[in-house]
């Protein structure tokens, strides 16, 4: 076991993950540390939603290691798994909001239903409440999934994979299949949560420009906006946060650097996803 | 592995008897007019037919045993099964596989739920509690539509029929009439909840699962009430 182990959030380890003997992630190894941002391209069937929910222990790999918190997910049954995922947000594609529950209930199943988040009865309603005042869904408890636009469904989910304000947060594709300007609101909303809550991110997506947010962009708790924030200090205490641009193909981690590394790829396959940068 | 992970967990806590509340109103009471309604018309058919046969004899008047003997070993159990399956396997195919295919699943083992717990053990008890409960009432309802055929058509004495109906059922029968719904009742709940959970391929799969389930559990219901049937005649022979 490499020396950095203890200090990487999340470790793959030469993981290989197969569904009907095609692989869907080959050979995948990376640590991702506290505090840092990870921006994970590909295409449609790159391997991107299976690297995220081998992650979280939802898949299980044919081969390598997958380390979260310096436990070895690989190792873990179902039941010792579910205290590793109390510490891991995930915004799943579509929302994955559960279609019976009111908005509320669905924020609140994580404070309810994890074992090892202490919340108290009476805790969890402001909790609840604060977290979609987080995502500006203030007024929508009492509403049921299918009575939400697409935007304000993404948003929903987004305040129950942080509501228990996990160090790890996972967003599968978030702004799959919305319009520019709500995507851009949700992508602002990331930028958020990472930086006031510091939390370490995983970003899955087919944009770029998403990507050029989330490395670019820091949030500004005075304004209340997003703001510019190349070449500053992020973080407390001037702590600089990272972003690391990840590019898969076919299930192959193929690129993994800095956006300005990423830019300068001369890879076809790469150059298509910074092409389309606006 | 679903069927034992599934009774497993009826003796692990968490319990959601919210869950096994809800589904026992959706599969018992839900189910309970098409319950009645097929018990009465196949015993009011049982008359009909039966008397026919047993007028060739002369024995008309037992028409109120062959009735309950045929409902309370067979028919019922049978019939309200395949009802149920129809209703509530393919319901649980298609709730279960809409979630799966929303990544709804994922998301409650993400949130710290066993969706086997959550969602299949509750399932398999409201199951298994109400299907021999829908049973016992459409057997009755059954006998009872045998006996207006009896009145109304056959002119059969009323009492005449409902003490035939009642002295030919032996404990054997009873047994058998309640083991066969209970057994029915895993597969229909666990067949039901297998093919959601392992639906693939979005809103066709779910349609897949729905069928398959439906199907798979009917033709199960058949081999099983074969199988039970044959413990029981062995039996009672021996």
């Amino acid at each position: 076991m490499p020396a950095d182990n203890h200090q990487a959030v999340l470790r793959f380890d030469r993981v290989t993950v197969s569904f009907n003997d095609v692989e869907a992630l080959s050979n995948v190894s990376f640590a991702a540390y506290e505090g840092e941002s990870r921006v994970i391209l590909g295409a449609a069937g790159s391997g991107k939603t299976v690297l995220l929910k081998t992650a979280l222990g939802l898949v299980k790999p044919d081969s390598g290691e997958v380390y979260a918190f310096g436990e070895n997910l690989t190792t873990l049954n179902e039941r010792q798994l579910f205290d590793i995922r109390s510490k891991i947000g995930m915004l799943f594609q579509e929302g994955a909001l559960f279609d019976s529950l009111n908005i509320q209930e669905n924020v609140a199943y994580p404070l309810l239903n994890q074992k090892s988040i202490q919340c108290a009865p009476e805790r969890v309603l402001p909790r609840v409440e604060e977290a979609l005042e987080f995502v500006e869904l203030g007024g929508t408890l009492e509403k049921f999934p299918s009575e939400l636009s697409g935007g304000m469904r993404r948003r929903a989910a987004i305040a129950r994979a942080v509501v228990t304000e996990p160090p790890l947060v996972l967003y599968d594709s978030p702004t799959a299949g919305l319009d520019p300007i709500t995507a851009h609101t949700i992508i602002a909303l990331l930028i958020k949560e990472r930086d006031v809550k510091q939390t370490t991110t995983l970003l899955v997506t087919q944009r770029y420009q998403d990507g050029n947010l989330i490395a670019n962009f820091r949030y500004n708790s005075k304004q209340g906006c997003i703001e510019p924030a190349r070449g500053r200090p992020l973080g407390p205490a001037g702590r600089a946060m990272r972003t690391t641009f990840m590019v898969l193909r076919d299930g192959r981690l193929i690129f993994e650097g800095s956006q300005d590394e990423l830019e300068e790829a001369r890879d076809p396959y790469i150059s298509k996803f910074v092409k389309q940068r606006v | 592995m679903l069927a034992g992970r599934a009774i497993k967990n009826v003796f692990r806590s968490p319990h959601y008897t919210d869950d096994i509340a809800l589904q026992m109103d959706i599969i018992g009471v839900g189910s309970l007019p098409i319950a009645v309604l097929t018990g009465f018309f196949s015993g009011a058919v049982m008359a009909l037919q039966m008397s026919r046969a047993l007028s060739d004899y002369g024995q008309v008047g037992k028409t109120g045993t062959l009735v309950s003997l045929t409902l309370v070993r067979e028919l019922g159990p049978v019939l309200t099964a395949l009802m149920v399956a129809g209703r509530n396997s393919s319901g649980m195919a298609s709730e279960l596989g809409s979630m799966k295919v929303t990544e709804q699943i994922d998301a409650m083992r993400a949130l710290g739920t066993d969706p086997i717990q959550k969602l299949v053990t509750p399932r398999l008890i409201a199951t298994c509690t109400m299907l021999p409960l829908l049973t016992i009432i459409a057997d009755f309802v059954g006998i009872f539509g045998g006996w207006v055929i009896a009145y109304l058509f056959l002119h059969i004495d009323s009492r005449q029929y409902w003490s035939t109906a009642w002295r030919s059922l032996e404990w054997n029968d009873v047994a058998q009439g309640l083991l066969k719904p209970f057994v029915f009742a895993f597969a229909i709940a666990l067949i039901g909840c297998f093919y959601g959970l392992r639906t693939t391929g979005g809103t066709q799969g779910v349609g897949r699962a729905t069928t398959q389930a439906m199907v798979t559990a009917s033709i199960l219901i058949f081999i099983l009430t074969l199988i039970i049937a044959k413990i029981f005649v062995s039996q009672a022979g021996g």
